[in-house]
Protein backbone atom coordinates (compact mmCIF):
# COMPACT_ATOMS: atom_id res chain seq x y z
CA UNK A 1 0.00 0.00 0.00
CA UNK A 2 0.82 3.69 -0.75
CA UNK A 3 2.49 5.15 2.29
CA UNK A 4 0.36 8.11 3.55
CA UNK A 5 1.94 11.34 2.70
CA UNK A 6 -1.21 13.42 3.53
CA UNK A 7 -3.62 13.51 6.67
CA UNK A 8 -6.75 15.61 6.46
CA UNK A 9 -8.10 16.78 9.84
CA UNK A 10 -11.56 18.50 10.65
CA UNK A 11 -11.14 19.45 14.00
CA UNK A 12 -14.51 20.97 14.83
CA UNK A 13 -16.15 18.80 11.97
CA UNK A 14 -18.21 21.05 9.86
CA UNK A 15 -18.85 23.98 12.09
CA UNK A 16 -18.18 27.31 10.63
CA UNK A 17 -18.99 31.00 11.47
CA UNK A 18 -19.53 32.01 7.86
CA UNK A 19 -22.49 30.74 5.72
CA UNK A 20 -21.35 30.90 2.27
CA UNK A 21 -24.24 29.86 -0.21
CA UNK A 22 -22.08 27.47 -2.59
CA UNK A 23 -20.92 25.39 0.57
CA UNK A 24 -20.76 21.90 0.08
CA UNK A 25 -20.89 20.91 3.74
CA UNK A 26 -24.18 22.93 4.50
CA UNK A 27 -26.26 19.95 4.09
CA UNK A 28 -24.25 18.38 7.12
CA UNK A 29 -23.06 21.45 9.30
CA UNK A 30 -23.49 21.73 12.49
CA UNK A 31 -24.98 25.29 13.84
CA UNK A 32 -22.12 27.36 16.17
CA UNK A 33 -22.80 26.63 19.28
CA UNK A 34 -22.85 23.13 18.90
CA UNK A 35 -18.85 22.73 17.89
CA UNK A 36 -17.94 18.97 18.61
CA UNK A 37 -14.00 19.60 19.00
CA UNK A 38 -12.00 16.30 18.16
CA UNK A 39 -10.10 15.16 21.54
CA UNK A 40 -6.24 15.31 22.05
CA UNK A 41 -6.45 11.50 22.29
CA UNK A 42 -7.75 10.57 18.86
CA UNK A 43 -5.14 13.41 17.55
CA UNK A 44 -2.42 11.08 19.22
CA UNK A 45 -3.65 7.81 18.28
CA UNK A 46 -3.74 9.52 14.47
CA UNK A 47 0.19 10.76 15.24
CA UNK A 48 1.14 7.15 16.72
CA UNK A 49 -0.05 5.03 13.88
CA UNK A 50 1.57 7.95 11.29
CA UNK A 51 4.64 6.90 12.51
CA UNK A 52 4.31 3.33 10.86
CA UNK A 53 2.12 4.38 8.18
CA UNK A 54 3.26 7.40 6.99
CA UNK A 55 5.55 8.41 3.80
CA UNK A 56 8.96 10.26 5.32
CA UNK A 57 7.33 13.39 4.37
CA UNK A 58 4.12 14.08 5.96
CA UNK A 59 1.53 17.05 5.07
CA UNK A 60 -1.51 17.41 7.97
CA UNK A 61 -4.05 19.73 6.27
CA UNK A 62 -6.30 21.17 9.09
CA UNK A 63 -9.56 21.47 7.46
CA UNK A 64 -13.37 22.23 8.27
CA UNK A 65 -15.56 23.91 8.37
CA UNK A 66 -13.75 26.38 9.99
CA UNK A 67 -10.55 24.98 11.52
CA UNK A 68 -9.37 28.49 13.08
CA UNK A 69 -12.01 28.06 15.58
CA UNK A 70 -10.82 24.89 17.66
CA UNK A 71 -8.16 27.92 19.01
CA UNK A 72 -4.81 28.54 19.03
CA UNK A 73 -3.79 26.98 22.07
CA UNK A 74 -5.31 23.47 20.16
CA UNK A 75 -2.83 23.97 17.54
CA UNK A 76 0.32 24.98 19.43
CA UNK A 77 -0.56 22.06 21.69
CA UNK A 78 -0.98 19.61 19.21
CA UNK A 79 1.42 20.47 16.81
CA UNK A 80 4.12 19.57 19.75
CA UNK A 81 2.89 16.18 19.93
CA UNK A 82 3.54 15.11 16.26
CA UNK A 83 6.93 15.03 17.49
CA UNK A 84 6.61 11.96 17.61
CA UNK A 85 5.87 10.99 14.39
CA UNK A 86 9.32 13.48 13.59
CA UNK A 87 11.46 11.53 16.03
CA UNK A 88 11.03 8.63 13.68
CA UNK A 89 12.95 10.55 10.81
CA UNK A 90 9.83 11.99 9.48
CA UNK A 91 9.32 15.49 8.60
CA UNK A 92 6.06 17.00 8.97
CA UNK A 93 4.25 19.72 7.69
CA UNK A 94 1.35 21.66 8.78
CA UNK A 95 -1.46 23.30 6.32
CA UNK A 96 -4.63 25.32 7.31
CA UNK A 97 -7.55 26.06 5.08
CA UNK A 98 -9.19 29.21 6.31
CA UNK A 99 -11.84 31.43 5.29
CA UNK A 100 -9.39 34.26 7.39
CA UNK A 101 -11.91 35.94 9.03
CA UNK A 102 -10.47 34.93 12.20
CA UNK A 103 -7.00 35.57 12.12
CA UNK A 104 -5.81 37.66 14.13
CA UNK A 105 -1.52 38.69 14.90
CA UNK A 106 -1.29 36.19 17.35
CA UNK A 107 -2.52 33.40 14.74
CA UNK A 108 0.15 34.86 12.42
CA UNK A 109 2.70 34.54 14.91
CA UNK A 110 1.39 30.95 15.35
CA UNK A 111 1.96 30.31 11.97
CA UNK A 112 5.27 32.05 11.41
CA UNK A 113 6.60 29.96 14.67
CA UNK A 114 5.45 26.63 13.20
CA UNK A 115 6.04 27.04 9.98
CA UNK A 116 2.12 26.27 8.87
CA UNK A 117 1.11 26.97 5.39
CA UNK A 118 -2.13 28.61 5.33
CA UNK A 119 -4.21 29.12 2.48
CA UNK A 120 -7.61 31.28 2.61
CA UNK A 121 -10.73 31.05 0.38
CA UNK A 122 -11.20 34.33 -1.61
CA UNK A 123 -13.30 34.39 -5.21
CA UNK A 124 -11.27 37.71 -6.09
CA UNK A 125 -12.75 41.48 -6.49
CA UNK A 126 -14.98 42.85 -3.51
CA UNK A 127 -18.30 41.88 -5.22
CA UNK A 128 -17.66 38.56 -6.61
CA UNK A 129 -16.71 37.29 -2.91
CA UNK A 130 -19.14 39.00 -1.14
CA UNK A 131 -22.03 37.87 -3.11
CA UNK A 132 -21.70 34.07 -1.49
CA UNK A 133 -19.18 34.41 1.27
CA UNK A 134 -21.19 36.03 3.76
CA UNK A 135 -21.02 35.66 7.98
CA UNK A 136 -23.96 34.34 9.37
CA UNK A 137 -25.49 38.18 9.47
CA UNK A 138 -25.57 38.25 5.83
CA UNK A 139 -22.44 40.53 5.66
CA UNK A 140 -19.64 40.10 3.22
CA UNK A 141 -16.52 38.82 4.31
CA UNK A 142 -14.01 40.62 1.97
CA UNK A 143 -12.64 43.33 4.03
CA UNK A 144 -11.77 40.80 6.92
CA UNK A 145 -10.06 38.37 4.63
CA UNK A 146 -7.95 40.96 3.03
CA UNK A 147 -7.28 42.07 6.50
CA UNK A 148 -5.74 38.44 6.95
CA UNK A 149 -3.80 38.94 4.05
CA UNK A 150 -2.43 42.49 5.39
CA UNK A 151 -1.59 40.79 8.23
CA UNK A 152 -0.25 37.21 6.73
CA UNK A 153 2.54 39.53 5.00
CA UNK A 154 3.80 41.63 7.64
CA UNK A 155 4.64 38.45 9.14
CA UNK A 156 6.33 36.98 6.28
CA UNK A 157 3.96 33.71 6.08
CA UNK A 158 3.49 31.92 2.70
CA UNK A 159 0.00 31.31 1.72
CA UNK A 160 -2.04 30.54 -0.87
CA UNK A 161 -5.52 31.21 -2.23
CA UNK A 162 -8.26 28.81 -3.26
CA UNK A 163 -10.51 30.70 -5.75
CA UNK A 164 -14.39 29.21 -5.83
CA UNK A 165 -15.83 29.47 -9.92
CA UNK A 166 -19.69 29.85 -9.68
CA UNK A 167 -21.47 31.25 -12.55
CA UNK A 168 -21.09 34.65 -11.47
CA UNK A 169 -17.40 34.62 -11.91
CA UNK A 170 -18.20 33.54 -15.90
CA UNK A 171 -18.11 36.86 -16.81
CA UNK A 172 -16.20 38.51 -14.87
CA UNK A 173 -12.91 36.41 -15.63
CA UNK A 174 -10.63 39.55 -16.95
CA UNK A 175 -12.10 41.31 -13.30
CA UNK A 176 -10.87 38.25 -11.63
CA UNK A 177 -7.11 38.35 -13.24
CA UNK A 178 -6.59 41.96 -12.76
CA UNK A 179 -7.36 41.72 -9.14
CA UNK A 180 -4.79 38.57 -8.73
CA UNK A 181 -2.40 40.86 -10.68
CA UNK A 182 -3.19 44.06 -8.91
CA UNK A 183 -2.68 41.55 -5.41
CA UNK A 184 0.07 39.81 -6.32
CA UNK A 185 -1.48 36.66 -5.20
CA UNK A 186 1.64 34.29 -5.87
CA UNK A 187 -0.04 30.77 -5.44
CA UNK A 188 -3.63 30.23 -6.25
CA UNK A 189 -5.61 27.65 -7.41
CA UNK A 190 -9.13 28.10 -9.08
CA UNK A 191 -11.69 25.58 -8.00
CA UNK A 192 -15.13 24.97 -10.17
CA UNK A 193 -17.96 25.42 -7.56
CA UNK A 194 -19.17 21.40 -7.12
CA UNK A 195 -22.18 21.40 -4.80
CA UNK A 196 -22.51 18.14 -3.95
CA UNK A 197 -26.41 18.09 -2.83
CA UNK A 198 -27.82 14.55 -1.84
CA UNK A 199 -30.11 14.50 -4.48
CA UNK A 200 -27.10 14.88 -6.61
CA UNK A 201 -28.42 17.70 -8.91
CA UNK A 202 -26.12 20.53 -9.51
CA UNK A 203 -27.41 24.03 -8.36
CA UNK A 204 -28.48 26.65 -10.08
CA UNK A 205 -24.67 28.16 -9.26
CA UNK A 206 -22.67 25.27 -10.52
CA UNK A 207 -21.37 26.39 -14.32
CA UNK A 208 -21.63 23.93 -16.93
CA UNK A 209 -18.29 22.39 -18.72
CA UNK A 210 -19.04 24.86 -21.67
CA UNK A 211 -19.20 27.86 -19.25
CA UNK A 212 -16.04 26.65 -17.20
CA UNK A 213 -14.10 26.12 -20.76
CA UNK A 214 -14.19 29.48 -21.77
CA UNK A 215 -13.69 31.08 -17.98
CA UNK A 216 -10.72 28.64 -18.00
CA UNK A 217 -9.26 29.05 -21.30
CA UNK A 218 -9.96 32.94 -20.88
CA UNK A 219 -7.76 33.33 -17.24
CA UNK A 220 -5.11 30.76 -19.35
CA UNK A 221 -4.38 33.24 -21.78
CA UNK A 222 -4.39 36.08 -19.40
CA UNK A 223 -2.18 34.12 -17.48
CA UNK A 224 0.28 32.77 -20.41
CA UNK A 225 0.31 36.54 -22.19
CA UNK A 226 1.36 38.11 -18.36
CA UNK A 227 3.67 35.57 -18.35
CA UNK A 228 4.39 36.56 -14.98
CA UNK A 229 6.32 33.10 -13.19
CA UNK A 230 6.23 33.97 -10.01
CA UNK A 231 1.73 34.28 -9.88
CA UNK A 232 1.33 30.48 -9.96
CA UNK A 233 -1.80 29.50 -10.93
CA UNK A 234 -1.89 25.95 -9.64
CA UNK A 235 -4.29 23.97 -12.59
CA UNK A 236 -1.88 25.84 -15.22
CA UNK A 237 0.98 24.86 -13.34
CA UNK A 238 0.09 20.97 -13.29
CA UNK A 239 -0.96 20.89 -16.89
CA UNK A 240 2.40 22.89 -18.37
CA UNK A 241 4.39 20.36 -16.04
CA UNK A 242 2.94 17.39 -18.13
CA UNK A 243 3.72 19.49 -21.27
CA UNK A 244 7.46 19.31 -20.15
CA UNK A 245 7.10 15.98 -19.65
CA UNK A 246 6.97 16.23 -15.57
CA UNK A 247 4.32 14.83 -13.52
CA UNK A 248 1.12 16.79 -11.81
CA UNK A 249 0.85 17.12 -8.47
CA UNK A 250 -2.88 18.34 -7.44
CA UNK A 251 -4.79 15.02 -5.89
CA UNK A 252 -8.15 15.61 -8.21
CA UNK A 253 -5.31 14.61 -11.15
CA UNK A 254 -4.82 11.29 -9.88
CA UNK A 255 -7.50 9.86 -9.99
CA UNK A 256 -7.33 7.99 -6.93
CA UNK A 257 -6.74 9.09 -3.21
CA UNK A 258 -4.17 6.19 -1.93
CA UNK A 259 -1.75 8.57 -0.39
CA UNK A 260 -4.38 10.23 1.68
CA UNK A 261 -6.24 9.68 4.69
CA UNK A 262 -8.81 12.15 6.53
CA UNK A 263 -10.22 12.18 10.18
CA UNK A 264 -13.24 13.61 11.53
CA UNK A 265 -14.20 15.49 14.83
CA UNK A 266 -15.64 11.83 16.02
CA UNK A 267 -12.95 9.97 14.88
CA UNK A 268 -14.16 8.25 11.69
CA UNK A 269 -11.94 7.47 9.18
CA UNK A 270 -12.54 8.23 5.24
CA UNK A 271 -10.46 8.64 1.94
CA UNK A 272 -10.85 12.04 1.83
CA UNK A 273 -12.49 15.07 3.64
CA UNK A 274 -14.75 15.40 1.33
CA UNK A 275 -16.28 12.08 1.70
CA UNK A 276 -17.21 13.59 4.97
CA UNK A 277 -20.72 12.91 6.00
CA UNK A 278 -20.75 9.95 3.45
CA UNK A 279 -20.93 7.44 5.82
CA UNK A 280 -20.69 5.23 3.08
CA UNK A 281 -17.68 5.51 2.79
CA UNK A 282 -16.24 5.65 5.68
CA UNK A 283 -12.99 3.20 6.27
CA UNK A 284 -13.20 3.14 9.88
CA UNK A 285 -13.40 4.39 13.79
CA UNK A 286 -9.98 5.65 14.83
CA UNK A 287 -11.74 5.17 18.45
CA UNK A 288 -11.29 1.27 18.29
CA UNK A 289 -8.89 0.34 15.59
CA UNK A 290 -5.32 1.77 14.64
CA UNK A 291 -4.87 3.52 11.79
CA UNK A 292 -2.57 0.60 10.31
CA UNK A 293 -5.34 -1.51 10.79
CA UNK A 294 -7.75 0.76 9.15
CA UNK A 295 -5.76 1.25 6.05
CA UNK A 296 -5.10 -1.80 5.50
CA UNK A 297 -8.54 -3.32 6.09
CA UNK A 298 -10.82 -5.31 3.61
CA UNK A 299 -13.27 -2.05 3.74
CA UNK A 300 -10.62 0.24 2.49
CA UNK A 301 -9.11 -1.89 0.02
CA UNK A 302 -11.98 -2.40 -1.58
CA UNK A 303 -12.39 1.17 -2.15
CA UNK A 304 -9.03 1.88 -3.24
CA UNK A 305 -9.97 -0.72 -5.65
CA UNK A 306 -13.46 0.57 -7.16
CA UNK A 307 -11.93 4.05 -7.30
CA UNK A 308 -8.97 2.67 -9.28
CA UNK A 309 -11.73 0.76 -12.00
CA UNK A 310 -13.54 4.41 -12.04
CA UNK A 311 -9.97 5.12 -14.60
CA UNK A 312 -10.83 2.28 -16.68
CA UNK A 313 -13.47 4.21 -18.42
CA UNK A 314 -10.89 6.84 -19.58
CA UNK A 315 -8.45 4.30 -20.68
CA UNK A 316 -8.75 6.06 -24.49
CA UNK A 317 -8.79 9.17 -23.45
CA UNK A 318 -5.47 10.93 -24.93
CA UNK A 319 -5.55 13.39 -21.31
CA UNK A 320 -6.10 10.61 -19.02
CA UNK A 321 -1.88 10.82 -18.17
CA UNK A 322 -2.47 14.40 -16.97
CA UNK A 323 -6.30 14.21 -15.75
CA UNK A 324 -6.30 10.99 -13.76
CA UNK A 325 -10.02 10.54 -14.69
CA UNK A 326 -10.96 13.17 -12.27
CA UNK A 327 -11.75 13.76 -8.49
CA UNK A 328 -13.22 10.28 -7.01
CA UNK A 329 -15.07 12.21 -4.83
CA UNK A 330 -16.67 14.09 -7.92
CA UNK A 331 -17.35 10.87 -9.17
CA UNK A 332 -19.07 9.87 -6.57
CA UNK A 333 -21.09 12.93 -5.79
CA UNK A 334 -22.78 13.30 -8.89
CA UNK A 335 -23.10 9.15 -10.20
CA UNK A 336 -23.24 6.95 -6.09
CA UNK A 337 -20.60 5.36 -8.04
CA UNK A 338 -16.89 6.01 -8.89
CA UNK A 339 -17.36 4.25 -12.39
CA UNK A 340 -19.59 7.53 -13.16
CA UNK A 341 -18.69 10.10 -15.31
CA UNK A 342 -16.47 12.87 -13.74
CA UNK A 343 -18.27 16.15 -13.66
CA UNK A 344 -15.71 18.38 -15.04
CA UNK A 345 -14.25 15.97 -17.85
CA UNK A 346 -15.31 18.24 -20.90
CA UNK A 347 -14.06 21.05 -19.22
CA UNK A 348 -10.79 19.59 -18.47
CA UNK A 349 -10.44 17.92 -22.28
CA UNK A 350 -10.86 21.51 -23.92
CA UNK A 351 -8.09 23.46 -21.28
CA UNK A 352 -5.65 20.38 -21.94
CA UNK A 353 -6.32 20.51 -25.83
CA UNK A 354 -6.30 24.45 -25.83
CA UNK A 355 -3.14 24.63 -23.50
CA UNK A 356 -1.53 22.25 -25.22
CA UNK A 357 -2.00 23.79 -28.52
CA UNK A 358 -1.00 27.25 -27.47
CA UNK A 359 2.04 25.25 -26.39
CA UNK A 360 2.74 23.92 -29.91
CA UNK A 361 2.67 27.35 -31.13
CA UNK A 362 5.22 28.77 -28.60
CA UNK A 363 7.51 26.23 -30.33
CA UNK A 364 6.89 26.75 -33.49
CA UNK A 365 8.06 30.87 -32.97
CA UNK B 1 13.25 20.02 -30.47
CA UNK B 2 14.81 20.13 -27.05
CA UNK B 3 13.54 21.69 -23.63
CA UNK B 4 15.18 25.04 -24.09
CA UNK B 5 13.65 25.57 -27.40
CA UNK B 6 10.29 24.32 -25.47
CA UNK B 7 10.41 27.16 -23.27
CA UNK B 8 12.02 29.95 -25.23
CA UNK B 9 10.14 33.02 -25.05
CA UNK B 10 8.10 31.65 -22.27
CA UNK B 11 8.93 33.07 -18.68
CA UNK B 12 6.07 30.47 -17.12
CA UNK B 13 7.54 27.74 -19.29
CA UNK B 14 11.48 28.54 -18.07
CA UNK B 15 10.50 28.45 -14.23
CA UNK B 16 8.31 25.22 -14.83
CA UNK B 17 11.12 23.36 -16.53
CA UNK B 18 13.34 24.61 -13.98
CA UNK B 19 11.35 23.41 -10.80
CA UNK B 20 11.20 20.08 -12.98
CA UNK B 21 15.19 19.65 -13.51
CA UNK B 22 15.57 20.47 -9.74
CA UNK B 23 12.74 17.73 -8.71
CA UNK B 24 15.10 15.42 -11.06
CA UNK B 25 18.24 16.04 -10.07
CA UNK B 26 16.66 15.90 -5.89
CA UNK B 27 15.03 12.38 -6.87
CA UNK B 28 12.17 14.39 -5.31
CA UNK B 29 8.49 13.39 -5.39
CA UNK B 30 6.24 16.35 -6.48
CA UNK B 31 3.86 15.04 -3.76
CA UNK B 32 6.13 16.29 -1.41
CA UNK B 33 5.10 19.59 -2.11
CA UNK B 34 3.17 20.16 0.75
CA UNK B 35 0.63 22.86 -0.88
CA UNK B 36 -0.61 20.63 -3.63
CA UNK B 37 -3.68 18.66 -2.54
CA UNK B 38 -6.62 20.67 -3.11
CA UNK B 39 -9.59 18.66 -1.44
CA UNK B 40 -11.71 20.71 -3.63
CA UNK B 41 -12.40 23.77 -1.26
CA UNK B 42 -15.64 25.27 -1.66
CA UNK B 43 -15.51 26.21 2.22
Amino acid sequence: MTPISKVLVTPVGMACNLACSYCYNSPFADPLGSVEMISVALLRKLYEGLTVSAAQKLTVIWHGGEPTLAGIDFFASTIRDQDVIRATGRTVHNCIQTNGTRLTDDWCVLFAKNDIRPSLSVDGPTELHDQHRRDRGGHGTHGQVMQAIARLRKHNVDFGLLVVVTRDTLSRVDALFDWIVEHHVSHLDLLPCFESNRDGQPSKRVPTNDELSEFFIRMFDRWWEHDDPTIRIRTFQDILRDELGGTTRVCSWRGNCSWIVSLNESGRVYPCARFHGFNDIALGELGTATLPDILKSPRAIELRQSMARGQEECLDCRWLRVCGGGCPFARYATGGTFSAPYAFCKMRQRLFEHIHLRCEASRDK
Amino acid sequence: MNLEDHVAGSAILASIATELAKEREQRRCPCDDYENCDYDNNN
